[in-house]
């Protein structure tokens, strides 16, 4: 096991360093000059070939890939000129709010995605599967930034100025303008509240692929001769259910969860822009209007080191589930 | 070439979720490709006179911020949004397809080199990659396919690959190479055909995948006009004016034709191989 760990380990290292370059090179082939976003029309010639040798562009391809790379080795992830600080800075203020939107989406949709995927399965080819089945796909099917805008009509606007009913929810930011007027306890309303579209959102999208497998799971497993001795051996439905299918049933999932990463993080981009949740997601847009490269780079590759670390946790979790899988 | 697997498509039409989806799928495409004769406006025509009108009979689904007419801007849209998606699923196959199966077929450094390749694209975070690479490039309709390809070509790609991992091992093959033929000969004739039921399913749920994927890049401000994630973000613009006609509808095209390429991407799946499930 631990000499798995740190095969992986090593094997994740130069894919995180060919991912660095590949942008790296992405950014430079594209059309454009990152400074170009610092200059004004009314700059003379010297201001203008200052600002390229201040960033070093007037160094050829190489050596400016060597120094990029040499700095992101050594923790320095350069300087945001959109928003006038360490990109860091930066991205450490961004990075909590997309963790508490993706960490509180994640688990609700894990937990109601199995819920919906037990319910099919022990009904199988009933009218409450089928009925399902098709809600599932629908939900499964539905862009999450079209979801967010109906979500926004209903419970926000159409809640507060149509139909004035008494809960209704906000439609954009993390915490309300008097946040920092409020007691302990209204700050935590105030964020659940804020919370609450964003990730409903987020958690119908995710919800609906995961009964997917689930569902198909839980079938699969339950037509094992184990789960069919335990029957014969007289335990109820529900102890089967819950004791020996549904574990077993689960352990894909695992492995799933990993592959979900991605979708979970491009899922959060769009919810975060449609509801300003400044996080990272939201964070990568506005870097990509304001061209700042520095940004971009860093952002995508906290993602792609996100979506590799994940993998490698869903598989050691399911080694460590599973007795049956042993790398070696 | 799918000889084999006639019998089992035809199965598909047992499948009444399966015949709605191949139903709801060819009326999205004929609805795009006869666009022009059924629209009932000029899409681009402006009338400032006739701004922000409710879906009403003369605008059946009202008009927009500059009173142009949204059943047609949608119906044009089609055109777009499917052209953008079908292209981009097509070359992403052929690409993932012929790598996958050199990959799964030769073995050695052929294969070595494929799934590090692979590995790569799948770490990239694709979204990200998307919206940096499209927005330095300007959105163009052939930008927006070959970069949607060339991020999808992985999951195809590692679909035939496995498969031909497995099929390689069986005695049919085993006999084409007793009867002396050559090796590309194996693997075009006996060995690529019996893999595509996978790639085939993948395709098609890929395309509903697509579709949402390019209205997500319009959304952000990375599409062409008349995509319906740029009548989307122009809708989101105008939410405060209450004209929700404005997002409601073209946000409706896109997930009905998900839906439709979805149901179809089960029906194939249950027809061709019920053993496996689960979305690609």
């Amino acid at each position: 096991m631990r000499r798995y760990l740190a095969r992986r380990l090593l094997l994740a290292l130069p894919l995180l360093l060919g991912v660095a370059t590949l942008l790296f090179l992405l950014v430079e082939a594209a059309p454009g000059d990152p400074a170009e976003v610092l200059m004004s029309p009314g700059m003379t010639l010297e201001v203008r070939s200052q600002i390229r040798t201040n960033l070093g562009l007037d160094q050829p391809l190489p050596v400016r890939y060597a120094r990029w790379m040499g700095s992101l080795l050594g923790g320095d992830l350069g300087f945001s000129h959109s928003y006038g600080s360490p990109v860091a800075t930066v991205l450490k203020r961004a990075l909590p709010n997309t963790l508490l939107l993706a960490g509180v989406s994640l688990v609700l949709a894990f937990v109601l995605g199995v819920g919906i995927g037990v319910v099919q399965a022990v009904r199988q080819n009933t009218m409450v599967d089928s009925g399902l089945n098709l809600l599932v796909l629908t939900f499964y099917s539905l862009p999450s930034f079209w979801l967010g805008i109906i979500l926004i009509l209903v419970f926000s606007y159409g809640a507060q100025s149509l139909w004035g009913w008494p809960l209704h929810f906000p439609a954009s930011g993390v915490t309300s303008v008097d946040y920092d007027l409020m007691s302990l306890g209204g700050r935590i309303v105030d964020r659940v509240r804020h919370l609450v579209l964003p990730a409903t959102t987020l958690v119908l999208v995710m919800a609906a692929g995961i009964a997917r497998y689930a569902r198909s799971g839980l079938l699969e497993v339950i037509r094992q001769d184990y789960v069919r001795a335990a029957r014969a051996r007289g335990l109820g439905r529900m102890q089967v259910l819950f004791r020996h299918a549904l574990p077993n049933a689960l352990l894909p999932l695992i492995t799933v969860l990993g592959l979900y990463l991605p979708i979970l993080f491009s899922g959060a981009v769009f919810v975060e822009t449609v509801f300003a949740w400044p996080g990272m997601g939201w964070l990568m847009v506005e870097a990509v209007s304001s061209r700042d490269y520095p940004l971009i780079l860093a952002g995508s590759l906290l993602f792609a080191t996100l979506v590799v670390v994940g993998n490698l946790l869903a598989d050691v979790l399911y080694a460590w589930a599973d007795p049956r899988v042993r790398y070696d | 070439m799918f000889r084999g697997h006639a019998s089992r498509l035809l199965a598909l039409g047992g499948n009444r979720l399966a015949r709605v989806g191949l139903a709801g799928a060819t009326l999205a495409l004929l609805l795009a490709v006869l666009a022009p004769f059924l629209a009932p406006h000029d899409p681009t025509q402006t009338d400032l006179a006739r701004h922000l009108l409710p879906p009403g009979l003369d605008h059946l689904l009202g008009t927009d911020q500059l009173g142009r007419d949204v059943l047609s801007r949608i119906l044009f849209g089609a055109r777009v949004s499917l052209t953008v998606a079908l292209l981009s699923v097509v070359l992403s196959v052929g690409i993932g397809v012929t790598l996958g199966a050199l990959g799964g077929f030769f073995g050695g450094w052929v294969d070595g080199v494929v799934m590090r390749t692979v590995d790569l694209v799948l770490a990239v975070p694709r979204l990200v990659l998307l919206v940096t690479v499209i927005a330095l490039l300007r959105p163009s309709v052939t930008a927006i396919v070959l970069l949607l390809a060339l991020t999808q070509w992985p999951a195809p790609a590692r679909l035939i690959r496995a498969e031909i991992l497995s099929l390689k091992e069986r005695d049919f093959v085993e006999a084409a190479r007793a009867l002396g033929y050559s090796r590309a000969r194996i693997l075009l004739r006996h060995v690529v055909p019996n893999a595509l039921s996978p790639v085939l399913v993948a395709a098609t749920l890929g395309v509903s995948h697509t579709v949402i994927l390019e209205a997500g890049l319009a959304f952000l401000g990375l599409g062409v006009p008349l995509s319906w994630g740029t009548l989307l973000l122009a809708g989101q613009a105008n939410l405060i004016t209450g004209a929700w006609w404005l997002t409601v509808f073209p946000g409706a095209a896109i997930a009905l034709v998900a839906i439709a390429f979805n149901l179809l991407g089960d029906g194939l799946r249950d027809a061709l191989d019920p053993r496996q499930e689960g979305p690609s």
